[in-house]
């Protein structure tokens, strides 16, 4: 295909894209060097509120109000800032007393800087990839080749089973589970009545964190189980053949001939899913009242929507694509390596 | 199909109650949205307003309880979509600093005679009118009367006598954890805590100034006696939301605690509640000997915003429809009104019993809000035990700065 | 021998099949089971096993709140975010397949980079300009939203189907005297069509499954189901409103798991398509 073709193909993709995920990027940009806000001096305010049964209360207080310009209309600030908005996001005052503080004691100094909100954010969001990674490829894996050795007849309503997880708003899914697990809820119910103590699945950062982990899992086994399925139905039979024919032992088969044909699945399926957990937030809400749990985007949300401050927000947005840059750079080089060689 | 009897009868009084508002008479044309939180009274007063929507009037209403960001950005917009917004003390301070409420006095003074305002119902700074509120709202003490009765126990005026009283039933009545609260670290958990401060005495603000003056010795000890009240609840408090909260009451799983007034009707629900008439209600406890009860009253209304694209007097008579006193008398218990044709009933008692004893309102100063932020991403950690209390305490002071940095209230 | 291994192996197998089943379903039966009871029993505390059951909540939610307006407004959102996304990403996705310059492996760089991006990102830009132009609330930008967010998935998942199908079909097209365009149109789109319901349905999950952008943007009448559900599931206020929400819930579901009843072949296909041709 020729360069004009290309061009004229690709262009009404590629400008939805410019302007509606570059441009807003930039504009996130623009946002996160500049602070905005009212401008407001101390004045003497009497205010007059109801308490009950048609009494009320007056109050006379100085509190800040809107410095108001020639038309009565507030006036606003818009300043040049640099990068202040960073910095108040990162915590770099108190990243700093945290790290002047002696003696130094790794313990100490690790949990003054985790709480710090961004590292704080990071730190789940990491442990949340980390976690998660493993388990679903695992379970995903065991799950894959044990449909594969099940009947025809049984596949197609354990496949459909298998992917409600997935598939499904994933904040009624989180929420789903989070009512499951409340104080007398039906989990609770049945492990005592299996004779397990009591135990409290809210009440603490190990506990909150293993549910949300326990919910990363159960949301992304599905596409790792239906990938590596599929994977399966591709072996080369004559491989297999030729093993079952040297008296390979089932473990053999497994470890010489399935994964190493799995491999880039694995990989694949690995990246997807540290790209998704990366921005884990849902199960975050619903869970975590960011004491025991937080997360990069779910920190952001509550700087935009909470705290009502953009030009943070938009230093926070910033900070999470740069991580995102630094978790893709190893493909986008390999992915480079392999069209060079090609 | 077979009903739930009771649920559909209640919906069905809901319901009949507010079509009776058939006859909403405003003039004048045009479309008013309106934007508020969700709870029962205020879903009573949308539909009384949607019942305006006739000929060239249109009504729509969008109920959420994640209210506030959606209010703080349309005030902010180049024209507000919505011509009413919901407001409580803690939100139309930033509003009203940032002059973003449109005065209502004209309004007021024209449709005084034909909607019965009330004196009290006028949220005023100065002499503007900027908001009406239609109903009072605090957390007072919900109990279960049959079992401190049974044990002997008098209902607790002070944490003291709380705590004392959760003992009591740990040891004869095998109630494990007694107390229940809305400690959701967060938002609520810092509306305890304002409470609980205010209640020992405690100010937030250096006097007239947005200087931050809460890292002191009486907010130490406020976190002190929470801590204290965290132990004799469930251990998973400080992740349960409040209405998780009000679930351990409906289910007969906690004997006391301080709790909204706005559920208390909910608690002698049949279909919600298995303690319908066990659960009494009191004055907020007091935190220190002598002291006031812990806790701030919140009213909630409406304004209309400065910037609204449409019609401000057609707003404002939505707005009086929605609160006028057929409405009320419509469905007496379904809030504490301001209106004085409201007929306290057993749910108002906490809240009445509270305004008697001298609880303070929750402070209307624009930069409230961020401390209350501040103070909710910051105490519980304190309260899990992963941090001193100096240490939150000054984490919340540095928290509020920056914010009140940003929005210009501090140099 | 080697029978009893099987034995273990094939016990070992079952009782792992049966557990993921029962952890993958329980919730969502769990929580359609709640719905269809009163509040006091939906939240009792021991659980119960057996209350009476009612659709008290899905008439209230379908009949009395008018729910069926946000399931037209997710019908429209969904509908024209697939169309939208599938005609463009078909354009773009087929010429990256055959093109061979440098600028088309930077193009499928930068999507992957804007793939992973979160989408909180994109709102703290769009809030605030989309309530100064005034454009919220609308349709069209919900959809021009979603279909920008898509974007980057959508000509993924599409070229890796247009790269299976062979060039020499296209080039025999263009030998006969077609354009690009008519080549592309009457040739490789007729042979395309499993993998445009694929990538179509994924646009769709997308777009339905959208709560972040969807709740923000939309206001009152034209807010999406999936959106709307956040009125009930926060408004803990009481009960029964919650339970409204659950019964949404489980109503948001149902297309889903008729979607997959239906298309599962089309989903597994178009998992393996991004995965085999990463």
């Amino acid at each position: 295909m020729d360069r004009r073709s290309f061009v004229g193909f690709v262009a009404p993709s590629v400008l939805a894209m410019l302007l509606l995920i570059l441009v807003p990027l930039l504009g996130t940009a623009w946002l996160s060097l500049h602070e905005s806000y009212v401008k407001t001096e101390l004045a003497e305010v009497r205010t007059t509120v109801p308490l009950f049964g048609g009494l009320s209360r007056e109050d006379v207080r100085r509190v800040p109000q809107a410095v108001r310009d020639a038309a009565g209309n507030p006036v606003h600030v818009w300043n040049f800032v640099g990068l202040d908005n960073f910095a108040n996001v990162l915590g770099l005052d108190r990243l700093g007393q945290a790290m002047a503080a002696t003696p130094v004691r790794i313990g100490q100094l690790y949990r003054d800087v985790t709480s710090i909100e961004f590292w704080g954010a990071l730190e789940f969001s990491l442990l949340y990839i980390a976690a998660t990674t493993p388990c679903v490829l695992l379970l995903g894996f065991a799950l894959a080749l044990a449909v594969d050795a099940t009947s025809r007849r049984v596949r197609g309503a354990l496949i459909f089973a298998s992917l409600l997880p997935f598939i499904i708003t994933p904040v009624v899914g989180a929420l789903s589970i989070y009512w499951l697990f409340l104080d007398n809820a039906i989990v609770n119910a049945g492990l005592q009545g299996l004779g397990f103590a009591k135990f409290y699945f809210l009440s603490g950062a190990l506990p909150i964190r293993s549910l949300i982990i326990l919910y990363g899992v159960w949301h992304a086994t599905p596409f790792a189980f239906v990938v590596l399925y599929a994977g399966l139905q591709t072996l080369p039979q004559d491989a297999l053949e030729a093993a079952l024919v040297d008296g390979a032992t089932r473990w053999q088969r497994l470890w010489l001939v399935i994964v190493p044909h799995l491999v880039p699945l694995f990989v694949f399926v690995g990246l997807i899913h540290m790209m998704d957990a990366y921005r884990v937030f849902e199960p975050v809400l619903v869970f975590g009242s960011n004491l025991y749990a937080n997360s990069l985007q779910y920190m952001t949300y509550r700087i935009l929507n909470t705290e009502d401050n953009y030009s943070k927000a938009a230093a926070a947005s910033l900070l999470t694509v740069l991580g995102i840059v630094i978790l893709l750079i190893p493909i986008l080089r390999r992915m480079w390596r392999e069209r060079q060689t090609a | 199909m077979k009903r739930m009897l009771p649920l559909a009868a209640g919906l069905a009084a809901l319901l009949g109650a507010t079509s009776a508002n058939a006859a909403c008479t405003v003039s004048g044309s045009g479309e008013v949205s309106t934007l508020s939180n969700a709870f029962p009274s205020l879903e009573v007063i949308a539909r009384a307003m949607r019942d305006c929507s006739a000929g060239s009037v249109k009504v729509t209403t969008k109920l959420t309880t994640e209210n506030n960001p959606e209010t703080v950005q349309a005030l902010k917009a180049a024209k507000s979509p919505y011509g009413l917004v919901a407001l409580t003390n803690a939100t139309i301070t930033p509003a009203q600093a940032a002059g973003q409420l449109r005065p209502l006095n004209d309004f007021v003074a024209k449709y005084k005679a034909k909607y019965n305002i009330e004196d009290s119902m006028l949220i005023k700074f100065g002499n503007d009118v900027m908001a009406i509120a239609f109903q009072v709202n605090a957390q007072h003490l919900f109990y279960r009367k049959d079992i401190l009765d049974a044990a002997g126990i008098a209902p607790p005026t002070s944490y003291d006598e709380m705590l004392a009283a959760a003992a009591k039933l740990k040891s004869t009545a095998g109630i494990e954890f007694a107390i229940s609260g809305t400690y959701k670290s967060g938002w609520n958990l810092a509306e305890e805590f304002v409470n609980n401060y205010l209640g020992m005495g405690g100010q937030f603000f250096k006097d007239g100034s947005a200087e931050p003056a809460f890292n002191n010795p009486a907010a130490i000890k406020t976190l002190e006696v929470m801590k204290r009240l965290v132990g004799a609840m469930s251990p998973n408090a400080l992740a349960l939301d409040t209405g998780a909260s009000a679930q351990q009451f409906m289910q007969g799983q906690v004997a006391m605690g301080n709790m909204w007034a706005s559920r208390a009707a909910n608690m002698d629900d049949p279909a919600q509640s298995k303690m319908v008439g066990k659960i009494a209600f009191a004055a907020a406890p007091t935190i220190m000997p002598g002291g006031k009860p812990a806790t701030t009253l919140w009213w909630d209304g409406w304004a209309i915003p400065k910037n609204f694209d449409g019609d401000p007097e057609l707003a404002f008579q939505v707005m009086m429809e929605g609160v006028k006193e057929d409405i009320v008398r419509a469905n007496n218990d379904v809030a504490i009104w301001t209106r004085s044709i409201y007929k306290p009933g057993r749910f108002a008692v906490g809240t009445a019993a509270s305004a008697r004893a001298g609880a303070p309102p929750y402070p209307m100063v624009p930069q409230q809000a961020l401390a209350h932020e501040a103070i909710g991403d910051h105490i519980g950690a304190y309260l899990a035990g992963q941090a001193s209390a100096e240490k939150v305490l000054a984490d919340a002071t540095a928290s509020y700065t920056a914010a009140a940095k940003a929005k210009g209230l501090l140099k | 021998m080697k029978a009893q291994v099987s034995i273990v192996a094939s016990a070992f197998r079952g009782g792992l099949l049966a557990l993921w089943v029962f952890v993958a379903a329980f919730p969502f039966a769990w929580m359609a089971l709640i719905s269809l009871r009163s509040p006091v029993d939906a939240f009792a505390q021991p659980p119960l096993l057996l209350a009476p059951l009612s659709f008290a909540h899905f008439h209230q939610i379908w009949v009395i709140d008018g729910f069926w307006r946000q399931a037209f407004n997710s019908t429209v959102i969904t509908v024209g975010t697939v169309g939208v996304s599938l005609s463009l990403g078909c354009l773009a996705a087929y010429a990256l397949a055959r093109y061979r310059g440098a600028a088309g492996f930077w193009l499928l760089m930068v999507a992957l980079v804007f793939r992973a991006m979160p989408h909180v990102v994109l709102l703290t830009a769009y809030k605030p300009a989309f309530f100064q132009l005034g454009l919220w609330d609308r349709y069209e930008t919900l959809i021009i939203v979603l279909v920008a967010i898509n974007q980057p998935f959508t000509i993924w998942m599409l070229r890796s189907f247009f790269v299976n199908i062979p060039a020499e079909l296209d080039e025999a097209a263009l030998v006969d005297g077609c354009t690009r365009l008519q080549a592309f149109w009457r040739v490789i789109m007729p042979v395309m069509w499993p993998g445009v319901i694929t990538a179509g349905l994924f646009s769709f999950l997308l777009a339905y499954n959208d709560y972040l952008i969807s709740s923000q943007l939309m206001n009152g009448d034209h807010m999406t189901m999936t959106a709307a559900l956040s009125n009930y599931m926060n408004a803990n206020d009481d009960a029964v409103k919650l339970l409204t929400g659950i019964a949404g819930a489980v109503s948001v579901c149902i297309p889903l798991i008729f979607l997959i009843l239906f298309f599962q072949r089309q989903i597994v296909a178009g998992l393996v398509q991004g995965a085999v041709k990463g």
